[in-house]
């Protein structure tokens, strides 16, 4: 993650190769959803954004804002069906470049990761889930609607091991960056 | 100033408003409506399961599965059972799907609590359900 971070800061910096000095500001989403047919996580978060290389860095509080019944597989012959109540508590650590307008708006790729432990609980029973850490890529687009609101729309591998759902999905973000 | 006062009684009458509907509703009082006084001592346990013409093994447990408490054996020859069970425990179950290939162990738990309502400053007990849903995904 260090290294992409480092690597992709020279590679899209606006002058080269010199990184520019950092202009950090604080960054806050309360309006984030990664959801695909058969799920749907809401998340808040809030960290920092470097505004003049582009990049960002928050503590994301990932949940289901709803008990869903869910099918793990225990060996090759069994598989548990629970209803759970999840949680991911991770690092969101991405990247915004190149600019370009897409309907009217100033529009940038980005590209990043949630890194961090998946949590959760099961009805019926007192042993929780084990907390597993994982790792989801994202990348998709940002609209800049201004210098401190942007809207990001992209595609995660959100790999939590639920037989019925699968890892694709849709994330949504609008994000405000702070003065 | 002033309007920091009207934000001030603003604010009051919302949560004097807000508490109102926190306190017992002794004003509601019907005489004709039905009114049991004894406390019950069990509720139903509903128990939902997909059935697909072969009968579907259940276990039910008092407390958590895990707690290994085994209440009942049973085995489903319909889409839904009831269990007539004492007030104040919690109940899991346990249903066992077998395929071709694999089986499916649905898990699903709740608390069964005690069900009254206010009538006439009147504590009305009412039979208190619950229902565990294990159908199949």
């Amino acid at each position: 993650m260090i290294l992409f971070l480092l690597s992709s800061t020279t590679l899209f910096s606006q002058e080269g190769n010199d990184i520019q000095r950092a202009n950090i500001r604080g960054s806050l989403s309360v309006l984030t959803f990664d959801f695909n047919f058969d799920d749907l996580f809401w998340s808040f978060s809030g960290g920092i954004e470097d505004v003049q290389n582009e990049w960002g860095a928050k503590l994301n509080f990932e949940f289901r804002p709803f008990k869903k019944k869910v099918q793990i597989r225990e060996d090759n012959n069994i598989i548990r069906q629970y209803k759970e109540v999840k949680y991911f508590i991770s690092l969101d650590v991405d990247k915004r470049f190149l600019h370009f307008y897409l309907w009217g708006t100033e529009t940038q790729f980005f590209a990043g990761t949630r890194t961090g432990f998946l949590l959760g609980n099961y009805k019926g029973t007192k042993a929780n889930r084990e907390p597993t850490f994982i790792t989801t890529p994202m990348a998709g687009l940002c609209f800049n609607f201004s210098e401190e609101v942007n809207f990001k729309v992209g595609y995660i591998h959100f790999s939590d091991g639920l037989v019925n759902v699968p890892d694709s999905r849709v994330t949504l973000g609008l994000n405000f960056i702070l003065k | 100033m002033k309007s920091i006062k009207s934000i001030g009684f603003i604010l009051f009458l919302s949560f004097a408003f807000a508490l109102s509907h926190c306190t017992k509703q002794n004003d509601d009082c019907d005489p004709d409506r039905f009114c049991d006084t004894l406390p019950l001592d069990s509720g139903d346990v509903n128990i939902k399961v997909t059935f697909n013409g072969n009968g579907i093994p259940i276990i039910v447990y008092k407390g958590y599965a895990d707690q290994n408490e085994i209440l009942l054996y049973d085995t489903l020859w319909s889409e839904e059972n009831t269990y007539y069970l004492p007030l104040g425990n919690r109940y899991a179950v346990e249903a066992y799907y077998y395929e071709a290939n694999s089986t499916i162990i649905a898990l699903d738990g709740n608390k069964l609590r005690e069900s009254s309502f206010w009538n006439c400053d009147e504590e009305c007990y009412e039979l208190a359900e619950i229902t565990l849903d294990v159908k199949k995904l």
